[in-house]
């Protein structure tokens, strides 16, 4: 946890790092761009030594196994778990013996295990190779795992968690760890990036150690910025849910909230780009007494990128058709849900012609679930899941109102359907509601703001009653943004 | 292309390898077997399971309305549950058979208690202990 608060602490300060950057509300670009000098030609690499770093397959190689023996190290040594007890016999049975469906607890599988995909992601994308390049590895070193690292059976859930989580979690955390590092940098500000980066991307920062580039000195390459803005801010605030669809009563909850939400790139601009040249990351820390044994993280989200093709430009609005890679850990009294997705659809821009003063975006995307685990009423194995897996479906509907560097409005629909696959025998998990969110910040540095979700659940099962759950919540919070906002 | 074949060269050795899986078997005395049942403590313990399917039941003493139930096996592969009815019939308890964890059974009547063991395709081991409080 101490590893987790840290990264979230340096990921903010990423945001603030970035202080040359055209600042926005949320991806919106105030027209300023980082000064030429700050970067290199990509194709020089006498001078700017972060360029076109060569594809070190074995290097990445190695990495990834140690990425593989620390785990298994502290579980077979250390703590003397029997199951991490691996030989040639356990190797054998689980080529041998079918795939099964991992029964730890919602926080290993659908956050530890992406968690560690991003490591193996990173082993190669640390090391030259590029996005689609470095996504077998996310796979391979989730296969590699579950075969060779633990004497239990294979699990589909793991690999599709850890593959999948790993490459959305990994490409998100090595651009931002790139974000917060700066090779011109000297002294104690030089210092504090690179330990800021260690603790986003620890592989990245490995090989910078390796390669001497920590305490060098030169240009950044280009890619290390994005080109269409960044906007990061900070939450602090209060929730209320409610229970049995009411706001008052003993059956709400209240919670103390901490967030933070990072918009790189644009949506719109740069959706056609490279993968995840825009995505969004976003985290959520809640108290200790109302989370229980859910633990504190109560929200991670990443969504990036993955491509588009351009359907119309013109003066007033622009059409993309585009695809966006998610992950999704929500964690709170209200609902429970961990997964992998991918979203494609409508992404639109609205504004009057040569006036950008208010700018509207628009989502209509459809989600395809590849793997999903929901809260179930009925599914409970001794290792403690209490969740069924599936697939399934799934919409985003969403409308955004931008003031640049003033107010938010945002309001839209979510929902989705999930076949479970393994859990309580026949359910299906339909889940989703309205959402609205206000922002309005009062300085460049600090606003106010509130959020709303209709939370709502129905459940069928084979054998047992539907069930059905409506649990709206509020959250009011007062904001920080990073770096402040051009107005 | 290459990225491909190399992909289904590995699925097909993970393939061939899993149509090589062991028969399916019962518990013998290859399984080693130990078995403590007095009332007040039940202790079982199987030192190998081989994709074992079976169920298999033992009627317990237990001298309370509740008993702990501990977990200390280790089933790898397949799966292996564990239901406990009290004297009356009643289920008290069900639990796949896991590592390292405790839980107490539901209250129940005192008397012979039924301890039934599903093993589907089973491979590991077993070390439970249910014993009155």
């Amino acid at each position: 946890m101490r590893v987790s608060v840290g990264v979230v602490l340096a990921i903010i300060g990423a945001a603030r790092c970035a202080s040359a950057q055209g600042l926005s509300l949320f991806g919106v670009p105030a027209g300023v761009v980082d000064s030429p000098p700050a970067f290199a030609d990509p194709k020089d690499t006498t001078t700017c030594f972060s360029c076109n770093p060569p594809r070190r397959v074995l290097r990445g190689f190695g990495e990834l196994m140690i990425v593989q023996m620390v785990p298994w190290t502290i579980n077979a040594v250390v703590r003397d778990k029997e199951w991490a007890r691996v030989d040639l016999e356990s190797w054998e049975e689980n080529l041998e013996n079918p795939w099964e469906w991992d029964n730890d607890h919602f926080i290993a599988n659908q956050f530890g295990h992406p968690y560690h995909g991003n490591l193996y992601f990173n082993s190669a994308r640390s090391n030259g190779s590029s996005f689609w390049g470095s996504v077998p590895w996310a796979y391979a070193g989730s296969l590699m795992w579950e075969m060779f690292g633990e004497r239990f059976a294979p699990s589909a859930n793991d690999l599709l968690n850890t593959g999948t989580g790993g490459i959305t979690l990994g490409e998100s955390l090595y651009r931002l760890s790139n974000l917060v590092l700066d090779n011109r940098a000297r002294g104690s500000e030089r210092v504090w990036r690179e330990i800021a980066a260690a603790l986003i991307n620890p592989i990245h920062e490995f090989n910078r150690l390796l390669d001497g580039e920590v305490s060098r000195v030169g240009p950044n390459p280009p890619d290390w910025r994005p080109p269409n803005g960044l906007q990061g801010v900070v939450d602090l605030g209060y929730r209320r849910i409610a229970g049995d669809n009411s706001f008052s009563g003993s059956t709400a909850t209240d919670q103390g909230i901490a967030a933070f939400r990072i918009s790189y790139g644009d949506l719109v601009k740069d959706v056609r780009r490279s993968p995840f040249s825009h995505f969004e990351f976003q985290g959520e820390v809640a108290d200790k007494a109302s989370q229980g044994e859910r633990g504190r993280l109560s929200q991670l989200t990443a969504r990036g990128t993955l491509g588009g093709i351009t359907l119309g430009d013109g003066s007033k609005a622009r059409h993309t058709l585009g695809a966006l890679l998610v992950y999704e850990y929500y964690n709170n009294p209200a609902y429970e849900f961990g997964g992998q997705s991918v979203y494609g659809g409508l992404i639109s821009e609205f504004h009057r012609a040569n006036d950008k003063s208010v700018r509207v975006t628009t989502e209509v995307l459809l989600q395809g679930i590849i793997i999903g685990a929901t809260l179930s009423d009925h599914y409970y194995a001794g290792e403690g899941r209490n969740y069924d897996y599936g697939i399934g479906l799934g919409t985003r509907l969403r409308a955004t109102f931008v003031k640049p560097g003033r107010a938010l409005v945002s309001f839209g629909w979510g929902g989705r359907w999930l076949h479970t696959m393994n859990g309580a025998a026949g359910s299906q998990h339909y889940q989703g509601g309205g959402v609205g969110e206000f922002r309005y910040f009062v300085t460049p540095k600090f606003g106010i703001g509130a959020s709303y979700y209709n939370y709502h659940r129905k459940s069928t099962y084979a054998d047992y009653p539907d069930v059905t759950q409506t649990s709206p919540m509020l959250n009011l919070f007062a904001s920080a943004a990073m770096p402040r906002l051009a107005r | 292309m290459r990225i491909l074949r190399r992909s289904a060269f590995v699925l097909a050795v993970i393939g061939l390898a899993a149509a090589c899986q062991d028969p399916p078997a019962v518990l013998g005395p290859d399984s080693g077997i130990t078995l403590t049942n007095q009332p007040g403590m039940f202790h079982l313990k199987i030192h190998e399971l081989d994709n074992v399917i079976q169920d298999t039941n033992f009627t317990w003493v237990s001298n309370e309305s509740t008993a702990t139930v501990i977990h200390n096996s280790l089933v790898v592969h397949g799966a292996a549950f564990v239901n406990i009815l009290d004297a009356k019939g009643v289920l008290v308890s069900t639990s796949s058979l896991v590592y390292e964890a405790d839980s107490v059974t539901r209250k129940g009547a005192p008397g012979p208690w039924t301890i039934q063991f599903q093993f589907k395709a089973a491979t590991g081991r077993v070390d439970i202990t249910v014993q009155n409080p």
